[in-house]
């Protein structure tokens, strides 16, 4: 058992976060998913929410951007409910459900919007490092995730030394940044701020 | 240039730079716009690969937690259908019960006896204007002297068998006085003597209290009978107070008197 405190912590130091996810899991995954059911959501529908909110609720969490101004229940519902509201305007564009699903929401209910902005890119992210190949995706997320120091990726991965991982990791994040650029949701939304 | 500005910027983004080139560096994102793009696109390329580490990782502890709790996890919906579905049935079962219940008192509250209570209704003589004699018989039935009539019915002798009104009187004093067998040959005799004479001297109201007397006597078959010709004959005297005896406790008394 965490507290909301604790649980922010677990989630920071980074070898914690598996007990934290799986913490959040068992703490929050009913409730949340019972919400997404309850509001035309399928199973599958409330599976994939409650996992992208829980990828939401972390990466915000090593950002630093929670800052507990709420409680963790409370956050993880705002960001489902809003994650499954974005994906229910995706889905139909009549917004007839949408109204419905929106006067259902309380006064006291946080704006968690800001947050779950670009929802379409992060989605775009998971795209490219797909395409980016497997050796490549291992290789950047041991140094820029994991915050492998060179010395240590040679362990991990089959390379000769220090210097072949370095030209390595050079070859796949410029092929990754590639990528990236190449994506025409990615592209517009840098277009957008940059304009 | 441009390959030595993303090997820079790659360089300025691990923090593997000089401080002198850090801050030039700096400067340059802050001062160049293809520059400060590249910068862009590098940050992005980053955030994609912790985006998506994190989403593997979660998606690895959810697999783990639905092998530990696969019944809560992976259909989670189930539960809520479950206690919809729970409570639905529950629901179901206490109107199943009310209506087996409400059905189970109908059948056993309902009996010959307490429909002859609910349809019976005294008769009452017509008063006629100027009328010359006023026979014992009606005198004693207008003051509700059961005995009386019977008395002054009895008296007059077999002369009387003929006489329906004579007859119907006879047998309303016995069917007040709960003499059932009585009563019912009385209003027998009326209907009798209507075939006989091709008459309908009191045939509608011997017909209807000759119904309530076979059910007070529990005579069901015969009452029913009687009962359902009133209840299709809409010229019937007594055809809306036949008809108040409802279907259902018609069919139940037909089973009832089945058995």
């Amino acid at each position: 058992m965490y507290s909301d405190a604790e649980l922010i912590a677990a989630i920071g130091s980074g070898d914690q976060l598996n007990n934290a996810i799986f913490f959040i899991y068992q703490q929050y995954s009913q409730t949340i998913q019972s919400f997404i059911l309850a509001n035309s959501g399928t199973p599958p529908d409330a599976e994939d929410i409650f996992q992208e909110t829980v990828v939401t609720f972390i990466d915000l969490v090593k950002k630093g951007k929670f800052r507990g101004e709420a409680s963790v229940k409370t956050f993880l519902t705002a960001i489902a409910r809003n994650l499954w509201l974005n994906e229910m305007k995706k889905r139909t564009r009549s917004g007839i459900r949408e109204k419905a699903f929106e006067t259902r929401r309380d006064g006291i209910e946080m704006d968690v919007s800001q947050y779950i902005a670009n929802r379409e890119v992060k989605q775009q992210f998971l795209a490219v490092l797909g395409k980016l190949g497997e050796p490549c995706k291992k290789l950047l997320t041991l140094f820029y995730y994991e915050n492998l120091s060179m010395k240590d990726i040679v362990h991990h991965l089959p390379y000769e030394n220090e210097q072949v991982v370095r030209n390595k990791k050079y070859k796949c994040l410029q092929a990754l940044t590639e990528l990236v650029k190449q994506n025409p949701v990615i592209a517009n939304m840098v277009n957008q701020q940059t304009d | 240039m441009e390959g030595r500005n993303e090997q820079l910027l790659i360089n300025y983004l691990d923090r593997t730079l000089e401080e002198k080139e850090m801050r030039e560096m700096e400067a340059l994102i802050n001062n160049d716009q293809e520059t400060r793009r590249q910068w862009e696109f590098l940050q992005l390329a980053v955030e994609a690969v912790e985006y998506s580490a994190i989403y593997d990782q979660v998606a690895a502890v959810k697999e783990n937690f639905r092998t530990i709790q696969p019944a809560e996890v992976l259909q989670p919906s189930k539960k809520g259908v479950r206690v919809q579905m729970r409570t639905l049935r529950r629901v179901a079962a206490v109107l199943l019960f009310c209506v087996a219940g409400a059905g189970a008192y109908k059948y056993f509250s309902v009996s010959a006896t307490r429909v002859y209570q609910e349809a019976f209704i005294a008769y009452t003589l017509p008063t006629t204007r100027g009328q010359a004699t006023i026979t014992d018989i009606e005198q004693a039935y207008r003051q509700q002297e059961w005995q009386s009539v019977i008395a002054a019915f009895n008296t007059i002798g077999t002369s009387s068998l003929n006489d329906n009104k004579t007859l119907f009187l006879a047998g309303m004093a016995h069917l007040q006085l709960h003499q059932y067998a009585s009563a019912s040959t009385l209003f027998d005799q009326v209907l009798a003597n209507n075939i006989r004479n091709a008459d309908d001297l009191y045939q509608d109201e011997a017909q209807f209290y000759g119904a309530l007397t076979h059910l007070a006597n529990h005579d069901t078959q015969q009452a029913i009978a009687l009962l359902t010709k009133i209840r299709a004959d809409k010229g019937h005297l007594y055809h809306e107070q036949a008809a108040r005896i409802g279907n259902i406790d018609l069919q139940i008394l037909k089973i009832k008197g089945g058995r």
